[in-house]
């Protein structure tokens, strides 16, 4: 029974199902983060929570109090939106006061809480200013005091991070990480990142179509991923068909019709037996590369190369029947056209059954 | 700069127009009626409380009638801008197909409503309610009522602009952070919608101040406001220079509270800013 239980939450809209049966249990100052792509159901779940939606059938309970029947404006649940709807007719310390004047509290009460506030978000000495005036990082942090301020018992954060460029994106996160963990605030984040929801959650809740698919630790999920739609929404862009030619001492063997032979030795993958058609995957980032044949290595062709900073994307041919992207660090092998080697470290690769 | 010139070249036309055929003719007959007779027929409405009177009771029913068209039109306002059902576009036609009934057959109808035998009082002294009819017709009630229905549509259309733009989720976090309905919309959606108050009050003030089939109808001569007074000094009394100073008196009236009116609304959105938040 944790701080935040959410039980057979399930949200319909005419014939469309939008969230489908939800379970999910939170402890108190736990960081969870629903991903999933959108209209997977996950913004419903948190309008849900935040009570500015009705469920069909379920119930959100907050410390043991049932909420279905509670107006979004008693449940005391910060919610974050991903567009920061800030109220543009205020200055920035009256939308942050906003939910501690309606609490009518005293003057200089609400100023100490003001400014405590804008301090962890690093935002002092902006408190005149109208959210018009603010960059789009100062405008997300204003939103996320907004809503810590009025001390909620649950915080909603729908995609904080989504509208931020990519420097800006690295240090919210940090600093959400950061501002969570001093309150201790229970927590829901909302997603389609894989690295934010990696990066920022204790726990993660893979979502698609109005259904949970796989709840875990970040890393757990990150290695494991239990479906290959799950693997490919984590990243693990190489889902490769085949047959398993072999299983023994917990080592899977599996041939592809291309007639390439790879073994994988992970504990958690699906016990396939053989002559069963599977699908292998593996994370882009784990496959090693090489610019001469080694021992395990498969030949291959590159097909193309993209930079991307420290790391660059091959696309591998000649290898499988599916083409194999593979990510390197610092890369500086074969150029496109050229051979290439490839191996598979054996615990990298997880096996599905079809 | 060409850019510029081309611009206005395209305000040319428009601007012409209203120069020859209305400002020069409106500026000329001004300095001509000073020049004949001085300020003998200003001094004549400001000195007699008859005029003045009915002055005050055209200002007050213009006020009146924008504050109930508020009043009405604003929940619609916010109904037609927030539904997401089909019937939106319905909406949007229904309110802007009594326009195509004119002034003068709506005047004719509220009259068989409202009249000393019309259906209201029909209806009121059958249920009991009254003993003896009660008098609308030819009151500040029956133009009030006439006029609002007439104007209302522009109300409407002024405020269900403005709420499109708000962000349902900036009152859906007013909510979160503890207002309740009522709180949420003093404090945000209405204050967020005052462009389209304030421009919908200034279309249906000044309608009201110069609309002159709806009173001629329905206030008739118990009934005075500054347009059928105007009316009334050409066509009965043959006092055209009279008619002429109420006139200017009603235009610069109207002049001034546009100004002050126009002031009001910059200053709102530059509260609000040009720019919407994203």
């Amino acid at each position: 029974m944790g701080y935040l239980s959410i039980k057979g939450l399930t949200k319909r809209y005419g014939d469309f199902t939008a969230v489908q049966n939800i379970n999910i249990d939170l402890e108190k100052g736990e960081m969870v983060a629903l991903l999933g792509g959108s209209g997977c159901g996950k913004t419903t779940i948190l309008r849900m929570i935040a009570g500015f939606i009705e469920p069909n059938e379920g119930t959100v309970e907050i410390n043991g109090q049932v909420m279905n029947k509670i107006p979004a404006y008693k449940r005391n649940v910060g919610i974050f939106f991903q567009n920061y709807a800030l109220f543009p007719h205020m200055t920035v310390y009256d939308n942050i006061a906003f939910s501690l004047k309606l609490k009518k509290m005293d003057k200089n009460v609400i100023k100490e809480k003001v400014e405590s506030i804008l301090a962890l978000v690093k935002l002092e000495g902006l408190s005149e200013r109208y959210p018009r005036e603010l960059s789009g990082g100062q405008q997300q942090r204003v939103a996320l005091a907004r809503a810590l301020v009025m001390e909620p018992n649950v915080l909603l954060l729908d995609e904080p991070l989504s509208n931020l460029d990519a420097k800006l994106r690295v240090e919210m996160q940090v600093e959400i990480k950061r501002i969570q963990r001093t309150l201790g605030i229970t927590t829901i984040i909302v997603t389609h990142d894989h690295e934010e929801a990696v990066s920022l959650a204790d726990r993660i809740i893979i979502m698609n179509a109005g259904h949970i698919l796989q709840v875990g630790s970040p890393k757990y999920v990150f290695n494991h991923p239990k479906t290959p739609f799950i693997a490919d929404f984590m990243g693990f862009a190489n889902l490769i068909h085949g047959t398993v030619r072999e299983v023994s001492d917990g080592r899977t063997s599996v041939r592809t019709s291309t007639g390439a032979v790879v073994n994988s030795t992970d504990t958690e993958s699906d016990k396939a037996a053989v002559d069963e058609e599977v699908i292998f995957s593996i994370r882009p980032e784990n496959i090693l590369v090489s610019d001469k044949p080694e021992e395990g290595y498969l030949k291959g062709k590159v097909l193309s190369l993209t930079y991307k900073g420290n790391n660059t994307r091959i696309v591998v041919e000649n290898i499988f029947d599916e083409p194999l992207t593979v990510s390197s660090y610092d890369y500086e092998g074969p150029a496109a056209g050229e051979d290439i080697y490839v191996a598979f470290p054996e615990s990298k690769v997880i096996i599905y059954k079809k | 700069m060409k850019e510029k010139r081309n611009v206005l070249l395209l305000a040319l036309p428009c601007t012409l127009t209203l120069l020859i055929a209305f400002i020069i003719p409106m500026v000329y007959t001004f300095i001509k009626a000073l020049i004949n007779d001085n300020l003998t027929y200003y001094t004549k409405f400001f000195t007699d409380p008859f005029y003045m009177k009915i002055f005050g009771n055209t200002i007050k029913l213009s006020l009146k009638t924008t504050l109930l068209t508020l009043v009405l039109g604003y929940p619609s306002a916010y109904f037609i801008a927030r539904t997401k059902s089909k019937i939106k576009s319905i909406l949007i036609i229904a309110t802007i197909f009594p326009f195509l009934v004119s002034a003068v057959i709506r005047a004719y109808g509220w009259m068989v409503i409202l009249g000393d035998s019309g259906i209201l009082n029909q209806f009121l002294l059958n249920a009991g309610i009254i003993d003896s009819p009660i008098k609308i017709m030819y009151t500040e009630t029956a133009v009030m009522i006439g006029m609002a229905q007439l104007v209302l549509p522009y109300m409407i259309l002024s405020i269900t602009g403005v709420i499109q733009n708000i962000d349902p989720n900036v009152e859906n976090a007013a909510k979160s952070l503890g207002a309740n309905p009522v709180q949420t919309f003093f404090k945000v959606t209405f204050p967020l919608s005052a462009p389209g108050v304030i421009s919908g009050c200034i279309l249906v003030f000044t309608m009201g101040m110069t609309s002159y089939i709806t009173p001629q109808l329905l206030g008739g001569a118990q009934y005075l406001t500054m347009s059928t007074l105007v009316y009334s000094q050409i066509k009965t009394t043959y006092n055209l220079e009279f008619a002429n100073a109420i006139c200017y008196i009603l235009v610069f009236a109207i002049l001034i509270f546009q100004i002050v009116a126009n002031n009001i609304s910059n200053s709102v959105n530059k509260r609000l800013g040009s720019g919407k938040n994203a």
